[in-house]
């Protein structure tokens, strides 16, 4: 039917990425629209796209060197963003030295993309309100855990009245409000802001307790909006500027650490020297050799694989089970790429692994516990862990998230009108006899071809992640077909994935979209093929990318209004 | 009752962003019924998003489908039903794939969204519902903003994150429901559990800190691109609003400590949402006897969802898209649909208990049971059962079926406006409404 491509056809880059236009809009096909169907269905393909400020992707434009050389600083609007649970929760523990569980006090995240980000909505009620509760309780807390950081010396048993000469409790308060608002707010405050800080303890204190007052300074500098949003001015009236030292940081802080700067780099800040890609490098490296980075590739693969989705708890109702299987998946990936070179080849293709009792059960091998080689031939890469089958646990799932997740590739959701019920084939019908009956329906085909051969190549994996050499059928079927090439199974599809630049690409996306929580745009483009090809050429190594990325112009640059 | 009334009602209104945005067309409220006398009449969105099994609603006959399995956990509030069947999301028809998000924002809205963009896709791009107007719910609380304290209040239970966006204000932003039972009863009541001292304490602090945000984001207005300056507006009306509730405390009406026994305590998740979701319904039911609102929803989605009985690794979703392919699944997914009209009959029965004139709450009020779609492979949004309890102050006969061809649902958001007594003549995109329904 097809001429079959070998694999060395994509590692040699020799097969184009399809355009995105024509997967977003062009795959439904055949389809009878409502009669009141005036929002047409090419329409909502083009609307569902990374374009939805307008901001189209040009897909067919020249390669970089030719345009990006020439085409000087560009970068996307970045719409507004407020502080995520993780970056609350972390900065508490950052500058205050609180550990607090703060999942339960904010109310979740927005998403633009896979990635957590709360750029889209303006807050409700119901959020102020929660900043509001959540400010009392860490406040409490603090005061009751640690309040000696926030105390006075001499103690403040002198009452209220007391000038501002040295020493003084007002000197004192304003000295920690001073310290604190340039952790919170990421750069040193304004004296007006920090005489606000200094104005709210006072009111405060002429008739309560020098910690009830202090207190409450707390509330307000957790409930400022100089900590609950991102705001980026840059330092020029330009419409594409150059971000301030501290924005700088700020963006940093939240890339790498999902928290608030520290000293070190809000001095840089301050002192002119994250003004060059070199110096943001220098800082970004430092940065992630430091325990705040730890946790930089779980949050980023916990979102990205889906792992904090409800389809992950409903294949795995077990609280411990799901614990225990994402945690397999992430310390794979910390393994796997912090290994150096090559780190794609290692993170689709290694067989390494840290069981615990439960996956080394999973894994059919029981008794295995800590660091281990998983056997050859059923599992190897992320591909075939237990976390990514059951946080994606179909075979339309798991096509779908090849061909949008990995190869970046946009398809839109099923159009309305169309029944997804699949055909009743009788009881002896396999899975892939049912899906292959899908695919004879030509409104279906146009796009669940584009991703269910995909998919069919792990079905030797059951929903819950579980390996099946043969099912109730007999021998399990596990052929899949990738654009124009063939395999066998996911462990095939993964050496395949791994040396695609479409993959790579992808890759370089995705990080930048979790990175700048944001979908990138059409403006981006030239900042992710820089940082792609650096990416490239240095095994891929992750580590480069995420430095890489913070090097670029649109991680340094902000646009002042939205592109139409 | 009366005395709450007494607070800051114009405060209210001046505050709240939805009072100043429909301030010109504000004349609607029927008058009549209070100065004779009459009790306020309050309606409760209980929005779930199972959709209902067809194969247990295909009769135009109330007692045959009242028969069905999925209305056994009603059977005691037969009397106190309509059924509506024919009724369709009309705005939610032809408004782009069918992913659940899309359609989310128009369903209580009667329009038609756009993609803001962005979104937590499940697969693909995202697309984030943004209609040119309000949800229903919303534009009737504002309407009764200047009669109680709180124009609405929403709760959900086990909200899923990409698909919560129902609710919109005047402004087009969307309505974050409150799922914490606790934090949802000490914003209404202000935490009953303070002495006056301490509440007098509290209150002093809250104001402060209140003055400080507010001087904050004053000054951050202008920093901020013009695209963005809505989100700062928005969260200053969101603190003039605390503002308001901390400046005029309540002072006769507390929160009902005795929660009522767990209907169902079964494993999994199902227990926890039970659970979650009565201690909603009783403050919902406590809001409306202290006339705190006239104006609630209740949003259920099932996060996560297992019970004992339900096959464990079966997803509720994908059930819902095949559900009559196996005798299992059809069977499963009925006894899901239990599961709401069950807490459904509890917030019913809970209305009963409350005397009021010469019968109970629950002639004073409708409850509204509305799902996402008609269940069916490809979830329709044509023919969406509906079932409404309660009496609506005489407004809705009940224990009965009335059956519309291709009727409009936001026909019957008008009628529901027209219950609470505002005079609401049209709502939404004027081509998805025609005129109230005469439910009586």
């Amino acid at each position: 039917m097809h001429q079959r491509r070998t694999i060395s056809d994509f590692t040699r880059g020799t097969i184009a990425p399809v355009a995105f236009a024509l997967l977003a809009s062009g795959c439904y096909t055949g389809l009878a629209w409502d009669d009141n169907s005036a929002a047409d269905p090419g329409n909502s393909g083009e609307d569902n796209g990374a374009s939805a400020d307008g901001d189209e992707p040009d897909e067919d434009t020249a390669g970089p060197a030719a345009t990006c050389a020439d085409m000087g600083v560009d970068v996307a609007f970045a719409p507004l963003a407020r502080i995520t649970r993780l970056q609350y929760q972390n900065s508490i523990r950052d500058i205050l030295g609180v550990e607090l569980s703060l999942e339960d006090e904010l109310i979740v995240d927005d998403k633009a993309g896979s990635f957590n980000s709360n750029t889209l909505d303006a807050a409700s009620a119901t959020h102020v309100n929660r900043y509001r509760s959540a400010a009392e309780f860490v406040a409490a807390q603090v005061i009751e855990q640690h309040p000696e950081q926030l105390a006075c010396d001499p103690p403040p048993d002198q009452g209220p009245d007391q000038g501002p000469e040295e020493g003084s409790e007002e000197e004192c308060v304003t000295d920690h409000a001073r310290r604190l608002a340039r952790r919170f707010y990421g750069r040193t405050p304004s004296a007006a802001q920090v005489e606000n800080l200094v104005a709210l303890f006072a009111t405060v204190r002429a008739n309560e307790s020098y910690e009830v007052a202090m207190q409450t300074m707390l509330e307000g500098l957790l409930q400022s909006p100089h900590f609950l949003y991102h705001v980026e001015e840059g330092n020029s009236d330009d419409e594409v500027a150059p971000l301030t030292g501290p924005e700088l940081a700020r963006r940093l802080a939240t890339f790498l650490w999902s928290s608030a700067p520290d000293e070190i780099l809000l001095d840089a800040a301050e002192a002119g020297e994250l003004a060059t890609a070199e110096q943001v490098a220098a800082q970004a490296t430092r940065m992630l050799g430091d325990p705040r980075a730890d946790e930089l590739l779980a949050h980023f693969h916990r979102q990205w694989l889906r792992l904090d989705g409800s389809a992950f708890m409903v294949a795995l109702p077990d609280e411990s089970e799901r614990a225990s299987v994402a945690n397999e998946t992430l310390a794979f990936i910390d393994r796997a790429l912090g290994s150096g070179d090559d780190d794609i080849t290692s993170m689709l293709n290694s067989r390494a692994a840290v069981l615990d009792d439960h996956t080394a059960e999973l894994y059919g091998m029981p008794g295995a516990s800590g660091d281990t080689m998983l056997p050859p031939g059923e599992r190897s890469g992320l591909l075939t862990r237990a976390g990514f089958l059951a946080a994606n646990g179909s075979v339309t799932a798991r096509g779908l998230f090849v061909r949008s997740q990995m190869m970046c590739q946009q398809i839109p959701p099923p159009p309305e009108g169309v029944s997804t019920e699949l055909p009743d084939l009788g009881p002896d019908a396999t899975e892939r006899e049912l899906l292959e009956a899908h695919q004879a329906d030509p409104t279906c085909a146009g796009c669940h071809n584009l991703f269910d051969p995909i998919g069919l190549g792990f079905l030797n994996y059951g929903h819950d992640g579980a390996f099946h050499e043969q099912d109730e059928h007999g021998p399990i079927d596990n052929s899949g077909q990738l654009d124009e090439a063939s395999f066998n199974g996911a462990l095939e599809l993964s050496q395949m994935l791994g040396q695609m630049e479409d993959v790579h690409e992808c890759l370089t996306e995705q990080w930048f979209n979790f990175g700048l929580a944001r979908e990138s745009r059409s403006s981006d483009q030239c900042s992710i093929e820089q940082a792609a090809a650096e990416f490239v050429s240095s095994g891929p190594e992750i580590e480069t990318l995420i430095v890489a990325l913070t090097k670029t112009d649109a991680f340094r640059y902000r646009r002042a209004t939205p592109q139409q | 009752m009366t005395n709450q009334r007494r607070f800051g009602r114009r405060a209210l209104l001046q505050g709240s962003a939805a009072g100043l945005a429909l301030a010109p067309f504000l004349p609607l409220l029927d008058a009549d019924a209070e100065a004779q006398g009459g009790m306020p009449v309050r309606v409760c969105f209980f929005w779930h998003w199972l959709g209902f099994v067809p194969q247990n609603l295909q009769s135009g006959d109330f007692d045959t489908n009242f028969a069905r399995d999925i209305f056994d956990p009603l059977a005691a509030h037969k009397d106190d039903v309509l059924l509506l069947r024919g009724l369709d999301y009309k705005s939610a028809i032809g408004n782009g794939p069918n992913d659940h998000p899309p359609p989310m924002g128009a369903l209580m809205t009667s329009r038609r969204t756009e993609n803001n963009g962005g979104g937590a896709p499940t697969q693909g791009p995202g697309w984030d519902p943004a209609p040119a107007g309000p949800s229903i719910d919303q534009a009737i609380g504002a309407e009764l903003a200047t009669q109680t304290r709180f124009p609405t209040i929403q709760m959900g239970v086990g909200l899923n994150n990409y698909a919560w966006k129902l609710l919109f204000d005047q402004a087009g932003d969307p309505v974050r429901p409150e799922e914490d039972p606790q934090v949802a009863r000490e914003l209404l009541f202000q935490d009953a559990g303070l002495d006056e001292a301490q509440a007098e304490a509290r209150r002093v602090r809250r104001l402060s800190v209140i003055d400080f945000v507010k001087d904050e984001l004053a000054a951050i207005e202008h920093k901020v691109s013009a695209d963005d300056k809505h989100k700062i507006e928005r969260h200053l009306d969101h603190i003039r609003a605390q503002e308001l509730l901390e400046q005029n405390p309540i002072v006769s009406c507390e929160a009902d400590d005795q929660y009522a026994d767990a209907l169902r305590a079964e494993g999994g998740s199902e227990g926890q949402l039970s659970a979650t979701g009565r201690r909603h319904m009783d403050t919902i039911v406590r809001a409306f006897a202290c006339d705190l609102t006239r104006v609630a929803t209740l949003h259920w989605h099932m996060r996560g969802w297992s019970a004992d009985w339900f096959p464990p690794g079966e997803d509720p979703h994908a059930m819902s898209h095949v559900n009559n392919r196996y005798q299992d699944w059809a069977d499963a997914y009925a006894k899901l649909g239990q599961f709401f009209t069950l807490h459904f009959a509890y917030m019913l029965q809970e209305l009963a208990k409350i005397p009021e004139g010469d019968g109970t709450m629950l002639d004073n009020t409708v409850v509204v049971l509305l799902s996402e779609h008609a269940l069916t492979g490809g979830h329709s949004r044509r023919d969406v059962p509906v079932l409404l309890g309660g009496r609506g102050g005489g407004s809705v006969r009940t224990g009965r079926q009335m059956n519309f061809d291709e009727g409009r649902m936001a026909d019957l958001y008008l009628s529901l406006a027209q219950a609470t007594g505002v005079n609401m003549t049209t709502f939404g995109d004027p081509q998805f409404v025609d005129q109230p329904l005469d439910l009586s």
